[in-house]
């Protein structure tokens, strides 16, 4: 997974923790608000039934005092209750208080009115008959609705206690939930971006120390945006490699040449010496004599030295270059065929993987065939050893460094891994006495680099074949 | 240094080297003992050499001419050679010989006047065709 990927996981669990508390919070704060009017408004419904009941109890006291005694005071006490009471009965809610209180009231005013004109005995009559039923019917509406009022508030406090406990809870998981996410978020940045930076950190540290065969360690489960700098910092640092390899060996070989160049030059005057004064003397002995055998071998030997001194000329001045857009695949197939005697001879089975779309070179095609047959040459006897094997020739168009590519790979005795970096230096050769000058891959590295090419060789080791790959620019080829 | 060997060709060899020049001096000895070989080891005394013998009146029939010689450079000498001395080409053929075989060479030395070129290390068969050739034009060559 991608830290980009991540990142955006990460978001959008952070934005639904986010709106989790909101809600949480929003659902408590409303609850409470909603729960605190309810309260507060059975509260003062309770308060104002309580008030309605003790003054109903007190203005019927002295609505009986003045009734009995006939005080004036006990008349004024009623009244003013009386009025009191008729203000708050008009806001009672309960629609049966009111008609019952109303009834009780029109009760009262008629005995008020009546009071001295009637007898005691009728008097307590009508109190009993009609005034007390109808003043207890309301004393108890009253008591009713207090409790009413009362087991709401009860009722109330008990839903807000398990609000509270709502809270408390949603609290405990925040902080749970937040520890839960960041202890998350901490471990993720440790493991995919602190530990994999540290490592490339590291590395980066140990190959600008100058060890460029360092390798910075793959995350193996991971494949996100630091797994694929670290591999591409791994590829820079392999091509950098090889491209040292190359400058060290251009460098190596460019002296090299030179200082063979030299030698071979002070060689031809020697050289003529030894050939020609045995030339000389061959002609005053006849062929079967045994002086003549050893002139002769003499004269091989002198011809031999002059084979190698002319590959080494060719190799440091490189000769009769002529330059023109050539088929490579032409040139191949005309290697081979010219091969294709000593191929059969050695069992060996040739491959061929063209491209098909690849575009014509300009190289000087006599040269081109003699590096090409340098390497099949080379693995025909690395193959020997073995009694035959498969070369694979695979071309390919590499426009991206605008290159052609031609792989020889064969599977012959391979190249030691001490001896890869000599392969291309004069004289260097595994090969018997008398086998290989040592110079054909030298050669060959001269003519590629007159075409401004690349030639590499590879090999995972003795006995594990080997490859050589030839780089040709498909613009600008030969510097001619 | 000089050596006569027979008076009736004369070939003036200039070449530096014991290597080379003793096995010329040996090929013309063993197959043209009647042709006279004077040697030049020196590139300075080549003009003063070659004014000489044409004071005394002997016009050589062929110069072989090394390239590579101490004090003088074998394309001047041609060059100069052709200017002052030897002006027709197949009256006097200078067939030049080098160590230093390249196309460039070739070309520059051709330019300068030399009327052939011979690489070292050669064959003596491949040697003594050329020294036919330019001596003995009209023996038909095998």
């Amino acid at each position: 997974m991608t830290i980009r990927r991540r990142l955006f996981i990460s978001f959008f669990i952070f934005v639904l923790f986010i709106l989790f508390i909101g809600l949480g919070t929003f659902f408590v704060v409303t609850q409470s608000n909603y729960f605190l009017k309810l309260a507060l408004e059975n509260y003062t419904m309770l308060v104002n039934t309580q008030n309605l009941y003790s003054a109903l109890e007190n203005q019927r006291r002295a609505f009986y005092s003045y009734l009995i005694l006939g005080e004036e005071t006990d008349k004024m006490e009623y009244e003013s209750l009386s009025e009191l009471i008729d203000k708050d009965i008009v806001a009672y809610p309960d629609e049966e208080a009111r008609r019952v209180c109303s009834e009780m009231r029109s009760y009262q005013k008629r005995m008020i009115a009546l009071h001295e004109k009637i007898t005691r005995g009728d008097f307590y009559s009508f109190l009993d008959k009609q005034f007390n039923p109808i003043s207890t019917k309301l004393k108890n509406i009253l008591m009713k609705n207090a409790e009413h009022y009362k087991y709401r508030i009860e009722d109330i406090k008990i839903r807000m206690r398990k609000l509270c406990n709502i809270s408390y809870l949603l609290g405990v998981l925040t902080f749970l939930l937040a520890l839960f996410l960041s202890l998350l978020l901490t471990v993720m940045l440790f493991r995919y971006i602190a530990f994999p930076l540290f490592e490339l950190f590291k590395g980066v540290n140990i190959i600008s120390g100058g060890n460029l065969n360092y390798e910075i360690p793959l995350s193996k489960s991971s494949s996100d945006e630091i797994y694929e700098l670290t591999k591409a910092f791994n590829n820079m640092v392999k091509e950098i490699r090889n491209l040292q390899v190359q400058v060290l060996q251009m460098d190596r070989m460019s002296s090299l040449g030179q200082l063979a160049g030299g030698v071979a030059h002070e060689l031809n005057n020697p050289l003529t010496g030894v050939i020609g004064q045995t030339q000389l003397l061959l002609e005053k002995f006849p062929p079967d004599s045994p002086i003549y055998q050893t002139l002769k071998k003499i004269e091989h030997a002198g011809q031999r030295c002059r084979r190698i001194v002319r590959a080494l000329l060719d190799f440091a001045r490189q000769k009769d270059y002529v330059f023109a857009k050539q088929n490579i695949h032409q040139l191949i197939d005309e290697v081979l065929e010219l091969s294709s005697s000593d191929l059969r001879a050695a069992k060996v089975e040739v491959i061929k993987e063209y491209d098909k779309d690849l575009p014509l070179v300009n190289v000087s095609s006599s040269h081109i065939q003699q590096v090409i047959l340098n390497i099949v040459t080379n693995a025909l006897q690395s193959m020997a050893p073995k009694n035959g094997g498969i070369l694979r020739i695979i071309t390919r168009h590499r426009p991206e460094i605008k290159k052609i590519e031609i792989e020889f790979i064969d599977t012959g005795m391979g190249i030691k891994k001490e001896h890869l970096p000599h392969v291309f230096d004069p004289f260097f050769t595994t090969k018997e006495v008398g086998k290989g000058t040592g110079l054909g891959l030298t050669v060959s590295y001269g003519i590629i680099q007159k075409h401004n090419g690349e030639i590499l060789a590879y090999s995972d080791g003795e006995g594990k074949g080997a490859k050589f790959v030839i780089r040709l620019p498909t613009e600008n080829g030969g510097n001619s | 240094m000089e050596e006569i060997v027979k008076k009736t060709k004369l070939v003036v060899l200039i070449e530096d080297d014991p290597d080379v020049f003793g096995v010329v001096l040996g090929i013309f000895g063993v197959k043209f003992g009647d042709v006279k070989v004077v040697h030049i080891d020196n590139g300075s005394e080549v003009f003063e050499h070659v004014s000489s013998l044409l004071q005394n009146g002997a016009s050589p029939d062929l110069i072989i001419l090394d390239l590579m010689l101490p004090g003088a450079n074998g394309f001047e000498i041609c060059s100069k050679l052709r200017e002052k001395f030897f002006v027709d080409k197949r009256k006097v053929p200078i067939l030049a010989i080098t160590g230093y075989d390249s196309v460039e060479n070739k070309r520059k030395i051709l330019q300068a006047g030399a009327t052939d070129y011979l690489p070292k290390p050669f064959d003596i068969e491949v040697f003594v065709k050329k020294i036919k050739k330019y001596l003995f034009p009209e023996v038909k060559q095998i």
